[in-house]
């Protein structure tokens, strides 16, 4: 744009008589404007383009292209030029025409040469208040940028909060964990007790089993920030797990079942926390069982994988314990544990995490004694959509 | 379990087999007997029939949490004389907050607890706590 105030504001002048364009350039440049002159439409519309100046004062009257016409153009190039119109005498209709067509102003013939500075002048107001409210507005945008940076940053921070508050809980239990393990080592070797001895040194060993877990646990919370997008086969993820878990599953004697999808369908996913998600679950369910009578049920635990018009289904499904209204309620909201000892209460919040960054969904069914369901939904984004 | 002759009675409520295996070690070396109890529910069972000296109370555990445990024993009186050590990996903070919170909602407040121990504090610390507790219900 042009600068503030140290140029002078440029106007171009448009008339067919060589008369009124002299006089009125000789009035606008003693009161301190730069005038640029066009005698017809045509070259006028020609100078705006080439010089863009700031105001256009166009006679109405014209051969060839006419004011109105002229200032439709320039309009059209530009909407914020400011265009005074100069009528005859009998032309109140064309005047109203023209300010129909966004004109700034206009003055009528024989011109008045205050008439036409306070035009001008007010055509400058105008344009300084449209700058102002442009900067105003980008100034606006700049902060509301800022402020959601800010939000988006807090928000940020608040998660990090609550993993550290969700972490140094876990961490304490292992911190106590280890220490009663000392205490009851010690007492065992005063004493010279075995039993002692024994216990203290499971307890330990499952401590040491958790830190390490939950070292694993914090890694991958710390990855879902940095996934890695592919074109994959759903079923991909869940071939290592069938494979990983069949064992575990003889152990606990599950009836482990895999339903791949048949759907020839790639989608986008970072395969490698997919199948962090699904491991969960499915370790979930496998411990839905711990709490069980041994020949309780015939257990069950089933991993099926559908491909939908929009979207990709995972559904891990047990028949084990089930969970009870208060584990139900704080499930996904926090670090919550049911496994004492044994879990940190990141698997879920990672899972979880993972499965929002692919814009899908978790949701789950449960029914205390019966088992419980998880159900994964995610956007199936193929190469063609 | 050995019969107490004298002895005074601790009673441990923690979902953790080895904090209570820890506890009950614990409890033994100060010269208590230890009573295992495992949840909430089982833990008010016990004290139907059995009043200890002291009782310590873990907060997370599945179902009856140390939360309500101990929302229900401050209301009942016959309960009152009971030292209640809580023992928990919870923040000190957030656990007085909850019971702030939980105030607000109870028609009948209940009193903060008068002894916090975090998970992770010393045996010897813990063991202290106990005895003072114990020895101020069985002079």
């Amino acid at each position: 744009m042009n600068g503030k105030t140290i140029k002078p504001t440029r106007l171009l002048l448009v008339d067919d008589e060589e008369g009124i364009r002299k006089v009125l350039k000789i009035t606008l440049e003693s009161a301190g404007y730069e005038v640029l002159l066009a005698a017809d439409g045509e070259t006028g519309l020609d100078r705006f383009i080439r010089e863009n100046p700031d105001i256009v004062i166009t006679d109405i009257k014209m051969p060839g292209i006419d004011g109105i016409e002229l200032l439709k153009r320039i309009k059209n190039l530009n909407p914020e030029t400011e265009v005074i119109m100069i009528t005859g005498h009998g032309d109140m209709d064309l005047a109203v025409k023209s300010l129909q067509h966004e004109a700034a102003d206009f003055i009528t013939k024989p011109i008045d040469s205050s008439d036409l500075e306070s035009a001008v002048k007010k055509a400058e107001d105008r344009m300084a208040i449209g700058r102002n409210i442009k900067s105003y507005m980008d100034d606006l945008k700049i902060l509301v940028e800022e402020k959601d940076k800010k939000l988006n940053e807090s928000e940020k921070l608040i998660t990090i909060g609550q993993t550290i508050a969700g972490m140094s809980h876990a961490i304490k239990n292992i911190a106590g964990g280890l220490k009663g393990s000392s205490f009851v080592l010690e007492q065992g070797i005063e004493h010279e007790n075995r039993q002692y001895l024994k216990q203290g040194w499971e307890m330990m060993k499952g401590n040491i089993d958790k830190i390490t877990k939950l070292s694993l646990d914090l890694l991958n919370y710390a990855k879902t920030t940095r996934l890695n997008f592919r074109m994959e086969n759903p079923n991909t993820p869940a071939r290592e797990i069938v494979q990983l878990m069949g064992h575990k599953a003889k152990e606990k004697r599950i009836n482990f079942k895999f339903h791949p999808s048949f759907e020839k369908k790639l989608t986008l996913m970072d395969c490698d926390s997919i199948h962090n998600c699904l491991l969960n679950l499915i370790t979930n369910a496998f411990d839905a069982f711990d709490e069980l009578p041994d020949q309780d049920r015939q257990r069950q635990v089933t991993l099926s994988i559908a491909t939908q018009e929009k979207e990709i289904v995972y559904r891990v499904k047990d028949n084990g314990s089930g969970m009870s209204e208060p584990v139900k309620t704080a499930l996904f909201k926090e670090f919550i544990t049911t496994k004492g000892m044994n879990g940190t209460g990141f698997g879920l919040m990672t899972t979880k995490k993972i499965i929002e960054e692919h814009h899908g969904k978790i949701d789950f069914n449960t029914e205390t004694g019966r088992g419980s369901e998880f159900i994964i939904q995610l956007p199936l984004k193929t190469m063609d959509s | 379990m050995t019969q107490g002759k004298e002895l005074p009675k601790v009673l441990i409520l923690d979902d953790e087999m080895q904090m209570r295996f820890y506890l009950m070690t614990l409890i033994k070396s100060i010269g208590c007997e230890p009573i295992l109890a495992k949840n909430g529910a089982e833990g008010l069972d016990i004290l139907s029939h059995i009043k200890p000296a002291a009782l310590i109370l873990d907060i997370m555990m599945p179902e009856k949490g140390g939360g309500p445990v101990y929302q229900e024993l401050v209301t009942r009186p016959d309960f009152k004389d009971i030292p209640i050590i809580f023992f928990s990996g919870v923040d000190r903070d957030a656990f007085f907050h909850y019971i702030k919170m939980l105030n607000v909602t109870l028609e009948h407040p209940v009193p903060e607890p008068a002894i916090y121990v975090a998970k992770d504090a010393d045996p010897e610390y813990l063991k202290e706590v106990i005895k003072t507790c114990v020895y101020k219900n069985t002079p």
